[in-house]
């Protein structure tokens, strides 16, 4: 019996489909957000990839952030100036501090993906092979700085680390990467 | 271990191709059609549960008083014998058959996961049957996708089955789908958008059949388990039958045996903050995606 109880309760707070009054001015935020999500997408969402390294966690990466930017949306256009940088953040943090909690194969299993995912156009590029190789964090850090053309001081102030961690994964990432086209890049263009 | 006694090596060719790496066109990708709708839903999804998390306790109340109202109404009307229902009154009658003569939770069966489907899709149905009933394709991410040798699709009705409300209480017949009857264009944005709420992946066995359903949706389960219930409810709720299943209380999903289906599980992926991030309806008793 008691279970029926949370039943309604829920069917009162949470899906009843008619407009609450509350709920009118809400539309009209919704719709002028709809209007943001439309605009920025595609850049988003190519920021994403570059950020996750796959299309499924970026989709994934950019529909997160967005729906909790949605939830506060007056909010945000209020506090922040430019929604679109305050978004950009928010995905590298989300994106770094999502990894760090959630493993990948929780990701996996809420949205099942992979074998027949598009292919990805990358493939033949060792360098982005090499760049989603990275860490999150080292990996974020230099998305931020190439993708982003931030300084060290606004990365730092974006990830929430110091200066001297910034610059120890950037470092980190670079002597990877070195590594890791050490044999395309060593024996082509970086041959001295 | 070389944290900051590493000097800095870049060499000017390895920034520049960065820099031309991330201004390749090809990292570009393509935006699904409904994406938007599935942020904006998404964002109202969140902003509602934050709302209703800060008025819980009101909530709660104002519940338990239109459930008790509801069990009234459902026994005054057994008493002057306009009720339709022809069930004695018992208690167990009125509680059940109370709730769907009051408007607002008779709209909300269209939201039910399990015990065998959800809206008009059962586990074991043909996916084609699927199409023929009304549900639309979408994609979310752009793409069906596989998982073993299961292909996800999300799906949604056309139509709401359930705008005009008491029409449509049988919840699991092809009538309570979509018909050319309702003129689409004559609903709300927000009607529209709030009907996407129902969105459902379906997993499609290689036979054809659908395997498992739910996902990212605003569906519930029957004992109100949906997004954003707390592990620790679902815990409570499910006690019994987690208890009989043997299952362990932790990790990052839960299996629950249906109650009232014993081929099924209930699959909840919880998030990082302890609360449902996804759902699902899962069938034992077909062939697995392995």
């Amino acid at each position: 019996m008691t279970a029926l109880v949370p039943s309604t309760a829920r069917a009162v707070g949470g899906v009843d489909r008619q407009p609450k009054p509350d709920e009118a001015g809400h539309i009209e935020i919704e719709e002028d957000f709809g209007e943001f999500v439309r605009a920025v997408l595609p850049g988003l969402l190519r920021y994403g990839h570059a950020l996750t390294g796959n299309p499924h966690d970026a989709a994934d990466l950019v529909q997160g952030v967005l729906e909790r930017i949605g939830a506060r949306w007056s909010f945000v256009l209020r506090r922040t100036g430019d929604p679109v940088a305050y978004a950009r953040r928010a995905m590298a943090n989300a994106h770094v501090s999502r990894w760090r909690r959630t493993r990948r194969e929780n990701l996996v299993a809420e949205l099942p993906d992979t074998a027949v995912w598009q292919p990805d156009r990358f493939d033949d590029e060792p360098l982005w092979q090499a760049v989603r190789a990275l860490p999150p964090r080292q990996r974020a850090v230099m998305v931020l700085r190439y993708y982003e053309d931030l300084s060290e001081a606004e990365i730092a102030s974006t990830l929430g680390i110091s200066k001297g961690t910034v610059k120890s994964q950037a470092n980190k990432a670079m002597a990877s990467l070195r590594a890791r086209l050490g044999v395309t890049v060593a024996e082509g263009r970086e041959a001295r | 271990m070389t944290d900051n006694d590493r000097p800095d090596e870049r060499r000017p060719d390895l920034d520049a191709e960065l820099r031309r790496l991330f201004a390749d066109e090809r990292l570009t990708l393509p935006v699904a059609e409904d994406i938007e709708n599935a942020v904006v839903v998404g964002a109202r999804r969140r902003r509602r549960h934050r709302t209703t998390v800060a008025a819980a306790g009101g909530v709660l109340a104002v519940a338990a008083l239109v459930f008790v109202g509801a069990a009234l109404t459902g026994i005054g009307g057994h008493l002057t014998h306009t009720v339709t229902a022809a069930a004695p009154p018992s208690l167990s009658a009125t509680l059940t058959t109370a709730p769907a003569t009051t408007t607002p939770t008779v709209r909300n069966d269209a939201y039910l996961l399990g015990p065998y489907g959800a809206d008009g899709l059962k586990l074991g149905m043909p996916a084609g049957a699927a199409l023929k009933m009304g549900y639309s394709p979408v994609s979310i991410m752009g793409s069906p996708y596989a998982q073993g040798k299961c292909i996800g699709y999300t799906v949604y009705p056309t139509l709401p089955a359930d705008q005009d409300g008491p029409t449509t209480t049988p919840p699991v017949t092809t009538d309570a789908l979509p018909t050319k009857e309702a003129p689409s264009a004559a609903r709300s944005v927000i009607e529209q958008k709030l009907a996407k709420e129902r969105l459902v992946t379906v997993l499609v066995s290689a036979r054809g059949s659908i395997v498992q359903l739910g996902g990212v949706t605003g569906l519930h389960t029957p004992e109100g388990i949906g997004l954003g219930t707390s592990a620790k409810r679902v815990y409570a709720v499910y006690a019994e039958q987690l208890k009989a299943a043997g299952a362990p209380a932790s990790g990052r999903s839960v299996a629950v045996p249906v109650p009232g289906n014993d081929t099924a599980t209930y699959v909840f992926y919880l998030g990082a903050d302890g609360t449902v991030t996804s759902l699902w309806l899962r069938s034992d008793s077909d062939v697995t995606c392995q």
